[in-house]
C-alpha cells in the first residue's frame, strides 16, 4: 500500500505550446543573439573614447570585454601609427583629472600623429591588468606597440592580473590569445594550488568564456547596456536610481583636482596617518648600514627581480615602459630626513631592478609640487601634464630603439 | 490561461494552429532572450565589489 | 544560487542530454544517479555529503525493516541531525546562555569544533523528505527496495537544494515513466519554457528588486508614504519571484527529464484569506507541515482552541525551519496567530459575524486584509524584530 498523494495543484500546463515551433524559436533566438554578439564584438561603440571611467568599468558594474577593448583599438589606431596603450592603476587612469584634461590626451598631443595613445588603465588595476592584456592580445595585429604601466615602489607584480580585473586576463588566457609563457603558466598553477577557494570561481570563469565564445552574450548585453538601456544596476550611489538609463549618457564623473572646490579634499587630516604609514612601511623591506645607507633586503631584491622578470613574456619586455609612481611632497615633507632618504632609495632600487631584468623603467614625481598631486599618489591636471612631458620623450626614444620608425 | 484555451477552442482549426505556432515561436524567442541574458548576468557579481576591494 | 552558475548550466545540459540518449530504464536511472551524486558532491563538498550519506543509508535501511519503532528512531536521528547542524548554536544561545554564559560558550565551542563551517547543503530538505518517507512506511506504505531509486529520490538534483519537497509515492512512478519513455519534444519544450520562466523571475525581476531594496531600505525613514509602501511591495515581490523562480527552474529541469515535480506556488498574492494563502505559498512545505506536524498534533479534531494551538505550534516550527533566528520564529508565530484568528474570528460575538458578512459580500476586502497581513509579515521575516516593528509603524505613519 502506498501513501495517499496529497492534493498538490495540477502541474501548470502549457498546452498551447507547439514543441516544434517553440524549439525553432529558441534556436533562431539564440542563433540571432549569438550572431549579433559576434558582430558587436568586432564593433567599436565607444565614440570619442577617453578611458573606462567609473560608470563604464567594473566599479560601476560594467565589465568591458577584451573584444570590446580590442575593437576600440582597431577603430582608433591606424595601421601606420605606433600603438601606445596605457595600463596600470588609477594614477594612469587619471583620477583627479577631467576627461578633457587627462594626461594621456596630453601625451597624445606631445607625441603627435605618428602615435596613437589609448588609456586602458583601471582604478586599483595592476600592471598586468586591462591594457597589458589587450596589448598582448593585439601583438600580431599591432606589432609596433608600446605599453605604459605603473606601480608603486617595491611591489611584486603577478603576471596574470589582479582581483576584479583579472577576468580580462582569463578572457585572453582561456581564449588562447596570449603568448606561451612558462613563468606565467607556473604562477597560474601555483595560484590555483595555494588558493583552493579560487578554483571554483576560475572554473566558473572558464566555463563562462567557453559559453561566451559560442554565444557572445557578454558583448551583446554590454552593447545594450551602453547604448540603449541599463540591464544591470550600477552600485555607484549617485547613479543607482537611474540605472535603466544607458551608460553612454553618463558623463565622465572625474573632477579637476586643481579646482578650488575640491582642494579641501586633497589632503584630508583623516588620511594623514594611513598615508604616512604606507610610506614609512617601505622601511620593512630595508635595513640601514652603519654609514647610513638604506639597503634593500636580499629577499625583497630577489622577489622583486623574480616577479618583475616574470610579469611579462620575455619578447614583450622591451616595449613595456614601467613608471614607478611617486608620492606627493605634502606627505614627503613630513618624513624625517632619514625616512626621506629611505623612500628615495625605494624608487632608485625599484627602477634599477625593473631595468636589470629587461624593461625600460623610470620614476616620476620626486620633483613635483604638492599642487601636482590630488592626494598622496594621484596627479592633478598639472601633475598629469608634467608626467606626459616626462614620458613623451621616453616613448619616442623607445620607439626609436625598437625600430618602429623604420 | 483559461481565456487562451477558450480562444483556441472558439477559433476555426487552421487559425488556431497558426496562432499556436506563432505564440510558440514567440515563446521560444523570449526564452532564448532570457537564457542569453542569464548567461550574461550570472557572470557579473550580484554585490558591488568596489566597497570590499578598495 | 546554485542554478545561476555556469557549472550548473553545463552540468544540466550534459546530464539531460545523456539521460535522453541512453537506451533503457536501467542505464538511464544509473546515469541520473551518477549525475545527481556529482551535482551533490560539487556543491556540498565532502563535509556536506558525508552526513547526508549516513542519514540516507539509515533511512533506506530503516524503511526496509518496515518496523514502526525503527522508523521512529530513524526519524529522530534525522531531526536530531537537522537540529545539530542548523540549530545547535541558536539553541545554545537561546536556551543555555540566559542561565549560564560560561556553559553556553563552552557548548558553542564544542559544537563549532565538530561541525562543518556551514550546515550540509539542503539538509532541511533532506530531513523533510526522509521524515515523510519513514512516516509513510511506518503507516504501512511500501518501502523503496531499489537503492538506486532511493538514491534518486533523496538526491534528485533539480529539487535537492530548495525543493519542491517531493513525496515518494508521486515521484517514483514519474521517474519510472521518464526512464522508460522515448524522447519527448513536448517535455523538452515545456521544461525549457518553465525553466526560462523561472530564470526570468530570478534574474529579470528578483535580482533587480534586490538591488532596489538594498539601495532604498537603509533610507526607509527618508522615503515618503508612497516610497515606503513601494519598498514593502518590492520586498514582497522579491521573495515571491526569487523563490517561485527557483521552484520553476527545478520543475522545468525535472520536466526536461520527463519527471513531474509537485507545484510549489499558485498565485499566493491572489489569496483571499490566510488559509488560502498557505495553500498557495510554498505548497510542498505547507502540506508537509499539515501532514507531519499539524495532523499528528491533533489537527482540527479537538475543537477550535486546540486547533488554534496546533496551528500556532506548527507555524512556529515552520518559521524556525526558515532559519535559526528569533525573528523567523516570530514570523511563524505571527502566521500561526493569523491562521488561528482566520479560523475563529467568526465566533466573536456580533463583530465576528459582521466582519464575516462584509468579507463575504466583498471578497476584495478579504484579499486586501490577507495581503496586508502577509506583506507586513515579510518585514518580520527579513529584518530584526525591532527594525521590522519600526518599519511597520512608519508605514502607518505611527
Amino acid at each position: 500500500m502506498n501513501p495517499p498523494t496529497p492534493h498538490f495543484p495540477p502541474p501548470a500546463r502549457y498546452g498551447w505550446i507547439r514543441p516544434r515551433w517553440f524549439l525553432i524559436g529558441l534556436a533562431v533566438g539564440l542563433g540571432s543573439l549569438a550572431w549579433s554578439g559576434w558582430k558587436i564584438s568586432r564593433t567599436d561603440y565607444h565614440p570619442g573614447f577617453t578611458r573606462f571611467h567609473s560608470l563604464i568599468s567594473p566599479e560601476g558594474n560594467y565589465y568591458p570585454t577584451l573584444d570590446e577593448m580590442c575593437a576600440i583599438v582597431r577603430a582608433k589606431c591606424r595601421p601606420d601609427q605606433i600603438l601606445v596603450i596605457v595600463g596600470g592603476n588609477s594614477i594612469l587612469l587619471g583620477v583627479w583629472q577631467r576627461g578633457e584634461d587627462i594626461w594621456s590626451k596630453r601625451l597624445q598631443e606631445l607625441l603627435g600623429d605618428r602615435f596613437c595613445v589609448i588609456n586602458f588603465a583601471f582604478r586599483g588595476g595592476s600592471p598586468t591588468d586591462g591594457g597589458a592584456v589587450v596589448a598582448e592580445a593585439l601583438r600580431r595585429e599591432f606589432p609596433r606597440q608600446i605599453l605604459i604601466i605603473n606601480e608603486a615602489p617595491v611591489t611584486n607584480v603577478e603576471s596574470f592580473g589582479h582581483g576584479p580585473y583579472r577576468y580580462i586576463f582569463w578572457q585572453a588566457y582561456f581564449g588562447g590569445k596570449l603568448m606561451d609563457a612558462a613563468p606565467r603558466e607556473k604562477q597560474v598553477r601555483e595560484y590555483l594550488r595555494d588558493n583552493p577557494d579560487q578554483r571554483l570561481p576560475v572554473l566558473e570563469t572558464r566555463i563562462s568564456i567557453w559559453f561566451d565564445s559560442a554565444l557572445h552574450y557578454h558583448d551583446f548585453w554590454n552593447w545594450i547596456t551602453f547604448k540603449y538601456f541599463g540591464t544591470v544596476p550600477s552600485y555607484r550611489e549617485e547613479y543607482f536610481p537611474h540605472f535603466l538609463r544607458p551608460r553612454r549618457v553618463y558623463p565622465d564623473p572625474e573632477v579637476d583636482g586643481t579646482d578650488p572646490v575640491y582642494l579641501e579634499h586633497h589632503y584630508p587630516v583623516s588620511a594623514l596617518d594611513a598615508e604616512m604609514r604606507i610610506m614609512r612601511g617601505l622601511s620593512a623591506f630595508y635595513h640601514r648600514e652603519a654609514d647610513g645607507r638604506w639597503v634593500l633586503s636580499e629577499r625583497s631584491t630577489s622577489d622583486l627581480a623574480m616577479y618583475s622578470n616574470e610579469a611579462f613574456p620575455a619578447p614583450l619586455k622591451r616595449r613595456t615602459l614601467v613608471l614607478i609612481s611617486g608620492n606627493s611632497p605634502y606627505y614627503r615633507r613630513l618624513l624625517t630626513e632619514g625616512e626621506r632618504a629611505m623612500v628615495r632609495q625605494t624608487f632608485v632600487d625599484t627602477v634599477g631592478i625593473w631595468r636589470r631584468v629587461g624593461y625600460p623603467a623610470m620614476d616620476y614625481g620626486w620633483d613635483y609640487n604638492a599642487d601636482d598631486f590630488g592626494d598622496r599618489t594621484h596627479l592633478t591636471k598639472l601633475g598629469g601634464w608634467k608626467l606626459a612631458a616626462q614620458v613623451a620623450p621616453e616613448v619616442s626614444a623607445l620607439a626609436e630603439r625598437l625600430g618602429y620608425f623604420r | 490561461m483559461k481565456t487562451l484555451k477558450s480562444l483556441f477552442a472558439q477559433m476555426p482549426p487552421p487559425y488556431a494552429r497558426i496562432l499556436a505556432a506563432a505564440l510558440s515561436l514567440a515563446a521560444g524567442l523570449a526564452v532564448a532572450l532570457v537564457f542569453d541574458y542569464l548567461l550574461y548576468r550570472i557572470g557579473l557579481p550580484s554585490k558591488p565589489f568596489i566597497y570590499v576591494s578598495f | 544560487m546554485i542554478f545561476t552558475t555556469y557549472w550548473f548550466l553545463l552540468f544540466a545540459i550534459a546530464a539531460m542530454t545523456v539521460f535522453r540518449l541512453l537506451p533503457g530504464p536501467v542505464l538511464r536511472q544509473g546515469w541520473l544517479a551518477v549525475a545527481c551524486a556529482v551535482f551533490h558532491w560539487h556543491f556540498a563538498g565532502p563535509a556536506g555529503v558525508k552526513p547526508i550519506i549516513v542519514l540516507m543509508i539509515l533511512t533506506f535501511l530503516a524503511g526496509l525493516t518496515r518496523r514502526g519503532w525503527v522508523c521512529v528512531l530513524a526519524m529522530i536521528a534525522s531531526v536530531a541531525a537537522l537540529c545539530f547542524y542548523k540549530y545547535s548554536l541558536f539553541l545554545i544561545g537561546s536556551a543555555v546562555a540566559p542561565f549560564s554564559a560560561a556553559l553556553a560558550a563552552a557548548l558553542a565551542r564544542l559544537a563549532k569544533s565538530v561541525m562543518p563551517g556551514a550546515p550540509p547543503l539542503g539538509v532541511s530538505f533532506f530531513v523533510f523528505e526522509f521524515v515523510h518517507y519513514l512516516f509513510e512506511v511506518r503507516r504501512g506504505g511500501e518501502p523503496i527496495r531499489n537503492p538506486v531509486k532511493f538514491l534518486l529520490f533523496a538526491i534528485f538534483f533539480p529539487s535537492l537544494v530548495a525543493g519542491p519537497i517531493k513525496r515518494y509515492a508521486q515521484f517514483l512512478p514519474s521517474l519510472g515513466e521518464a526512464a522508460r519513455s522515448p524522447f519527448s519534444s513536448a517535455d523538452l519544450a515545456e521544461g525549457l519554457a518553465r525553466a526560462g520562466l523561472g530564470f526570468a523571475k530570478k534574474v529579470l525581476i528578483a535580482d533587480q528588486l534586490t538591488a532596489y531594496i538594498d539601495y532604498f531600505q537603509p533610507h526607509f525613514d527618508e522615503q515618503g508614504f508612497l516610497g515606503q509602501w513601494i519598498i514593502l511591495a518590492a520586498i514582497a515581490f522579491r521573495i515571491l519571484m526569487d523563490f517561485s523562480g527557483y521552484s520553476d527552474i527545478a520543475i522545468g529541469c525535472a520536466r526536461i527529464l520527463g519527471i513531474r515535480l509537485p507545484e510549489n506556488f499558485n498565485w499566493p498574492y491572489a489569496a483571499r484569506d490566510l488559509q488560502d494563502f498557505w495553500i498557495r505559498w510554498h505548497i510542498s512545505l505547507s502540506l508537509w507541515i499539515r501532514d507531519y506536524v499539524y495532523i499528528p498534533l491533533g489537527g482540527g479534531r479537538q475543537g477550535w482552541p486546540r486547533r488554534s494551538l496546533n496551528a500556532l505550534v506548527a507555524f512556529a516550527l515552520c518559521g524556525l525551519w526558515h532559519g535559526p533566528a528569533r525573528h523567523f520564529v516570530l514570523w511563524g508565530v505571527y502566521h500561526g496567530c493569523g491562521l488561528g484568528l482566520c479560523a475563529t474570528y467568526a465566533r466573536i460575538p456580533q463583530l465576528g459575524r459582521v466582519v464575516e458578512q462584509v468579507i463575504r459580500r466583498d471578497p476584495v476586502i478579504g484579499w486586501a486584509v490577507t495581503q496586508l497581513f502577509a506583506w507586513l509579515g515579510w518585514l518580520l521575516f527579513f529584518y530584526p524584530t525591532a527594525e521590522a516593528w519600526h518599519m511597520a509603524r512608519q508605514l502607518f505613519g505611527l
